[in-house]
């Protein structure tokens, strides 16, 4: 019987106290924690690809839309992206722990919400290549 | 139990996982320094590289350390090491607020 120590690093005290009262939680199998952090890792590089994709619009493309819708996709794409590293480091943890209880995974709406919110985006560019055309 | 299973090709992938996050924040790094437009980088530019660049260097050093520590018996217990993804989750969100403010500061 050993206590959760993930629950201190991401921190949130409902879990951390959620954690105090689990009397059964197991060390995993080694190769679903090392999955759950390639999942991790690959949150994090969808994120950093979203961020390249920010500063690219700002730097690479002076003549796209206006200065003001430019700066709107590009803060949009930074903002979608935060949103990923927060969600990618709440669901590992999520995930390890439900592991160690051998527990059922939990349900995300990450990969929904990336999705939405790079269709949104996309959408966005459509109409701002229709509109002011490319010059 | 688990750790007598090979570790191998675990840890490579694992190791390649980390090695492709790095590779990343070069991109990220780089493209903070290239200018369409002739002035050069402003300062936060150079601020928020330096920032893509050090994360680059402590993520090849962490998946080092993590593949050294996974290939060598007997595995840590537990194998999660939440202290890493700590560095690297922390980093990369200051790292995305550094740039959000950079892109509505131009």
């Amino acid at each position: 019987m050993r206590r959760l120590r993930y629950g201190i690093y991401f921190k949130s005290r409902t879990m951390s106290r959620r954690n105090r009262e689990t009397a059964e939680e197991r060390e995993p199998d080694y190769r679903f924690t090392l999955a759950n952090e390639r999942t991790f890792l690959s949150w994090i590089r969808t994120a950093l690809a979203l961020l390249a994709a920010a500063v690219a619009i700002t730097q690479f493309l002076p003549d796209f839309g206006t200065p003001y819708l430019r700066k709107t996709v590009a803060a949009l794409l930074a903002l979608l992206s935060i949103a990923a590293v927060l969600g990618s480091a709440l669901r590992w943890e999520a995930s390890q722990r439900a592991m160690r209880r051998e527990a059922a995974l939990p349900r995300t709406a990450m990969p929904w919400l990336l999705a939405l919110g790079v269709i949104a985006i996309g959408m966005l560019v459509i109409a701002l290549t229709l509109v002011y055309g490319s010059r | 139990m688990a750790a007598s299973a090979p570790a191998g090709l675990q840890a490579e992938r694992t190791y390649l996982a980390w090695s492709r996050t790095s590779l990343a924040f070069a991109v990220n790094g780089i493209l903070l320094l290239l200018r369409y437009e002739t002035p050069g980088p402003g300062w936060l530019h150079w601020v928020a590289a330096a920032m893509a660049f050090v994360l680059l260097l402590l993520t090849v050093v962490m998946a080092m350390r993590r593949q050294w520590v996974l290939s060598h018996k007997p595995l840590p217990e537990p194998i999660a090491d939440p202290r890493v993804l700590q560095v690297l989750g922390y980093g990369t969100l200051v790292l995305g607020i550094t740039i959000l403010i950079l892109l509505l500061m131009v």
